[in-house]
């Protein structure tokens, strides 16, 4: 098991480190020098004059190998900022301004308003990371005892309607239901509109936006992640349910279920003990996966509810042409979808006694 | 009073294509401590016949009537909770596929101790020293360290002794065994039947064994039930089968085991294929493939059984060929194969 882990993990880092080279390939000087131009002076802009030109160059270090300047980079982002990125990020620019902060993150700085990087990921994870969490809480919660059901009561009325609804929720994106949402749950109930019909206003959800979560009082917090977190969890609910679903018609046709019912379990320990615990195998790599996915940004819920996450983020950044926070942004995303594939490893491990001698 | 006594036991299942009886009016007693072998090809009804004494046929689309007295309380009226106290307790069962048959994601002694736990209000180590226990008298080593293990560090013929250990952890009155040796390779299919034949003795528990290999049925039943197409062909005791088989399907059925007379012949087998129950052939459902048949035998209604007239103990057959060309054919039959018993 040790062995095991530890073989994860350093798989884990060659994938990581591969991912460092394609998003430096990518978003590093190579593809930058485009149409007869430097890297520099795409950098810098249309109107930057010869002088601004060469200070770009040498400030970003593109004047050196690409060897050195993927050394230089991925040392950065696995020692963290050295004292020369430190003193340079604080020192005054040629236009007499000063960077609007000192702190130099491991990811550098943006090109648009000058952050760190890391400030503005870490900013935007937390809202992301409320997000998952709460959807995922959800689409759980939903999904596994309709699926079950609906696997066990196979042709029913129930098993019919949720495959109906399953349906619509796999075929309708998230700023359908995000928009009808907002609209009856948020807009309609607090426009004059309301006034007209019933004579008053109601502040049911808001339109958008995010309060951070506090322990002493989170319902600001909550209140603001229902309407998100929901839309985004009925998306994965459909799935989670239809894979559930066909997961248990399987399992529950399998021999050992029927000795289960031989040796005199009862019905719901023959379903739960026996029957989900296996079922529930091939969902928990599903589940790991989508985790790491939506980490790495829940672009069209985010944008449909006006939340400052890493979806919203990367869209801006890659609007923006902002290289540094797009590669940043590609780095955390992969990150993430890497330890969530290495914990769902050794979790299934854990489930399922036939990986650990193979 | 018998033990387990099964009265004209018809099972229906409702399914796309309309009715299917699967069997259709079986009857037999076991006494404690005997063994009942069923025999018949797949589809004759064995497995069908076990399920329904179980009641593990799903309820929604499978119809069972008739009786099944254990110790004279009928289990077809009892209700769900009444019979999951039945399973595992008073009859328990073992399955054909030991591969598939065990969790594979709990530990073998997990499974035990849920067997035991689940009849009777023992403590956790009380429990597990039972696990332990029956590991060890069903002949697996180190027993301790077994426990431990998941089902697929254990072979096919140890799997099956697992299941053999969890079905008579609750000392079951019956045990029936679902082709327990067919999935496994002979030498181990040996040592399974040596072992459920050491048991019987030990734990004095009723089998009842469905096989389609008569090899076993000699080795140790005491009474035969051969089943055609869902419905009895020939009952009886297992000298008198041996002995005086009084039905063509029998007869095929003995014919196509190998024997030592044969040498190197190739195996004979009974030409065409069980009958499709959705809508079995009228009269004797043995009649397309019968080499005896006459045209009474393609008519309603099916022939009766009937005790074989020359054998003093119980012993019925469904035929309605004349018995002295039965005694007749029976006896060549016999000649010309020298069965291995």
């Amino acid at each position: 098991m040790i062995r095991y882990t530890i073989r994860r993990v350093l798989w884990g880092v060659l994938v990581l480190l591969v991912i460092t080279m394609v998003t430096f390939l990518l978003f590093g000087p190579v593809l930058q020098g485009q149409k007869g131009l430097s890297a520099a002076s795409t950098i810098c802009g249309a109107r930057c004059t010869t002088e601004r030109i060469a200070f770009t160059e040498a400030y970003l270090g593109l004047n050196r190998p690409w060897y050195e300047q993927y050394g230089t980079y991925l040392k950065r982002i696995v020692v963290g900022p050295s004292e020369r990125d430190r003193e340079r990020a604080c020192e005054k620019r040629p236009d007499g301004s000063f960077a609007e902060d000192c702190d130099v993150g491991r990811l550098g700085t943006t090109f648009v308003r000058y952050r760190s990087v890391d400030a503005v990921i870490r900013g935007a994870l937390g809202t992301t990371f409320s997000l998952t969490v709460c959807a995922a809480l959800v689409w759980l919660l939903l999904s596994i005892p309709i699926g079950v059901l609906s696997a066990l009561r196979r042709g029913s009325f129930f098993d019919r309607s949720t495959m109906v609804a399953v349906l619509w929720g796999q075929a309708l994106p998230v700023y359908y239901f995000g928009l009808l949402a907002l609209y009856f749950l948020a807009y309609l109930p607090n426009s004059d509109i309301a006034i007209d019909l019933v004579g008053k206003r109601f502040e049911i959800f808001p339109l958008g936006g995010y309060a951070d979560f506090e322990l002493a009082n989170p319902w600001p917090w909550a209140w603001h992640m229902i309407l998100p977190a929901g839309c985004l969890a009925l998306q994965f609910a459909a799935l989670y349910v239809r894979m559930l679903r066909s997961q248990m018609l399987s399992i529950m046709g399998e021999d050992y279920i029927r000795t289960a019912r031989a040796k005199g379990a009862p019905g719901r320990r023959v379903v739960v003990r026996h029957g989900l615990r296996n079922a529930l195998l091939p969902l928990v790599t599903m589940f790991g996966m989508d985790i790491g996915i939506l980490i790495g940004g829940a672009i069209l819920t985010e944008i449909t509810f006006g939340l400052d996450g890493i979806g919203h983020e990367a869209v801006r950044a890659v609007r923006d042409l902002d290289v540094p926070l797009t590669s940043g942004i590609v780095l955390v995303g992969a990150l993430a979808i890497v330890t969530m594939n290495i914990l769902v490893d050794l979790f299934y491990a854990v489930l399922d006694p036939r990986v650990r001698l193979s | 009073m018998a033990l387990l006594e099964v009265r004209d036991l018809r099972t229906t299942f409702r399914t796309d294509d309309g009715l299917v009886t699967a069997i259709d009016g079986v009857s037999f007693s076991l006494e404690k401590g005997q063994v009942l072998g069923i025999v018949g090809e797949s589809g004759s009804g064995k497995s069908v016949t076990s399920l329904s004494i179980m009641g593990l046929l799903p309820r929604g689309s499978a119809a069972t009537s008739g009786q099944v007295l254990l110790d004279g309380r009928d289990l077809l009226t009892l209700g769900e909770e009444e019979m999951r106290k039945i399973r595992g307790q008073e009859i328990a069962m073992i399955f054909q596929d030991p591969m598939t048959s065990l969790n594979p994601v709990y530990t073998v002694g997990w499974q035990l101790i849920e067997a035991v736990r689940l009849h009777q209000d023992v403590s956790q180590t009380a429990a597990t020293k039972r696990a332990r226990d029956m590991l060890a008298a069903v002949g697996i080593p180190n027993p301790d360290e077994r426990l431990r293990q998941y089902p697929h560090e254990f072979s096919g013929g140890m799997r099956q002794r697992v299941m053999i250990a969890m079905a008579l952890a609750n000392d079951p009155k019956l045990l029936i065994a679902d082709e327990p040796t067919t999935a496994l390779d002979v030498t181990t299919q040996a040592q399974i039947l040596e072992l459920i034949r050491r048991l019987r003795t030990d734990f004095d528990s009723a089998i009842v064994m469905i096989t389609h290999d008569l090899g076993v049925v000699a080795e140790i039943c005491d009474d035969v039930l051969v089943m055609y197409g869902g419905r009895v062909a020939e009952q009886g005791g297992v000298d008198d089968i041996f002995a005086r088989p009084r039905h063509p399907y029998t007869w095929g059925l003995m014919g196509s085991m190998p024997s030592r007379s044969h040498g190197m012949d190739r195996l004979q087998s009974i030409p065409g294929s069980p009958p499709s129950l959705l809508r079995p052939p009228p009269g004797c459902r043995f009649s397309p493939r019968c080499p005896y048949v006459m045209d009474i035998c393609r008519g309603d209604p099916p022939p009766p059984l009937r005790q074989v007239e020359d054998d003093p103990h119980f012993h019925v057959e469904a035929c309605h060929l004349d018995a002295a060309s039965k005694r007749e054919e029976a006896a060549r039959l016999l000649a010309a194969q020298e069965i291995v018993r």
